[in-house]
């Protein structure tokens, strides 16, 4: 493990703002429209309550055992065999997500800005860059965050300011046209890829003032409206049909920005806050599944480990991603209730089980001593 | 072509960057755990290449877990 208490609340909010805008800031704008229609706004502040959800489990999880990471955590649930195994699952989750982004990101610059580009290059290079993030440590790469923080305020702001003369109320007309199950389904989706739990393997490594709580909450807010901000753009500006259709919305909403019919077409640059969020989440995923492969193996260092999982994240997602039509079935089918499992389900029972120990030790506190000596 | 570079790239990283300490100090678990882990890749990375159809996990994981995934969104249509 790396050294204790190194991250402020500051700095690990800005992890949890980066980590939530990720690559949803790109795809979801389309998947909410798709299901929700013209109520896609309503669905993300949906899912950003449904958000606030996992993050709430967390923070319970966290306040109970501020000094473990998820997968200790399951071995003081669980005892050995069964922690290993949820903790293996976990680990497995972590890496496939990694993976899933890895392709996000090179089939999102291969399609809308280098078609000539091989995508292994692209996706080599970017690996390249967050294994050397990973290794340079938790501190480096949150201080990168810091430094990147404003930029990506700025940018985003550069994108959103430009295009409000031209989001009409139309495009959200008529309200709940379709009643409100779509929307609960958009949320539901939605709420399934931003992947909160990672966090709770960083969550150990933040100072424990009484904010902390609260900054892992404000982080997945402020990330959250940044993220309803940008669907009701998308909506707003291209109406509901155009942006279900688009592959990545954000990207064609940011060609909409005319700044006095002077300053036009910078989607090139915008490409910043998206290549930044989506990097700075990879690393934070990957971070945490080397961490956890460290914690089930009991090993003392876990660097060595990086770049063959580095290596591991470009052969996956090459394998996993075969073209983006397969990857939009898959997301809009099958992944919100396949995350549902590691990032709701699973936590609640891993919360509801350390309650009952809890409350066991405090009824019995001998015989509780006595079962903790035997695990 | 690309990824063969990837590959060789790796192994080369690898090899000289992390397994020379991990010899030295006679770390025989961390090592077999490196080798594992590059040989699973690069049987990977070979299959991606040399498969018309290379295998895909996330394929499987549909078969797996689309039963639930229909029943979750079936309460929610």
């Amino acid at each position: 493990m790396v050294n204790k208490d190194t991250l402020t609340v500051r700095t690990f909010s800005i992890l949890v703002i980066f980590f939530t805008i990720g690559t949803s800031i790109l795809i979801t704008p389309a998947g909410l429209a798709l299901e929700a229609k013209q109520d896609g706004w309503l669905a993300a502040i949906l899912g950003v309550g449904l958000n606030g959800l996992t993050v709430l489990i967390c923070i319970q999880l966290g306040k109970r055992h501020n000094d473990k990471t998820l997968i200790e955590m399951c071995h003081a649930a669980f005892g050995k065999w069964a922690g290993n195994v949820l903790g293996i699952c976990f680990v497995l989750f972590f890496y496939l997500l990694a993976a899933l982004m890895v392709g996000d990101l090179g089939y999102f610059l291969t399609t809308q800005n280098l078609p000539e580009t091989p995508i292994e290059v692209l996706q080599i290079m970017f690996v390249v860059i967050i294994v050397f993030a990973v290794r340079a440590g938790l501190v480096v790469y949150s201080r990168a965050a810091q430094v990147f923080f404003p930029i990506l305020i700025c940018f985003f702001c550069l994108l959103i300011l430009p295009i409000l003369p031209k989001i009409s109320i139309n495009n959200f007309e008529p309200m709940l046209e379709y009643g409100f199950m779509p929307v609960v389904k958009a949320g539901f989706s939605f709420s399934g890829l931003q992947e909160m739990i990672v966090l709770l393997m960083l969550y150990p490594y933040v100072k424990k003032p009484a904010s902390s709580n609260g900054g892992f909450m404000g982080g997945m807010l402020v990330g959250g409206i940044v993220l309803i901000v940008t669907s009701m753009g998308c909506i707003g500006v291209m109406g509901a049909s155009v942006t279900s259709n688009q592959l990545f919305p954000a990207y064609v909403l940011a060609k909409n920005i005319s700044i006095g019919h002077f300053l036009e077409r910078i989607e090139g640059l915008m490409i910043f806050i998206w290549i930044m969020s989506i990097v700075m989440k990879i690393v934070i995923t990957l971070d945490a599944s080397v961490i956890g492969l460290g914690q089930l193996l009991k090993l003392k260092d876990t660097k060595p480990f990086i770049i063959p999982l580095g290596f591991g994240i470009v052969v996956l997602a090459l394998l996993c991603y075969p073209n983006t039509i397969f990857i939009q079935d898959f997301l809009s089918k099958n992944w919100a209730p396949f995350a549902s499992i590691f990032t709701l389900f699973l936590p609640m029972l891993l919360l509801v089980v350390l309650l009952l120990q809890k409350k066991k030790a405090d009824d019995h506190p001998v015989t509780a001593s006595i079962d903790k000596q035997n695990v | 072509m690309w990824l063969w570079v990837g590959i060789i790239g790796a192994w080369g990283w690898v090899c000289t960057v992390d397994v020379p300490p991990l010899v030295r100090q006679r770390k025989v678990k961390e090592l077999m755990l490196i080798s594992v882990i590059m040989i699973v890749m690069t049987a990977g990375s070979m299959t991606y290449i040399y498969m018309s159809r290379p295998p895909n996990p996330l394929v499987w994981l549909g078969i797996w877990i689309s039963p639930y995934a229909r029943a979750l969104y079936s309460l929610m249509s």
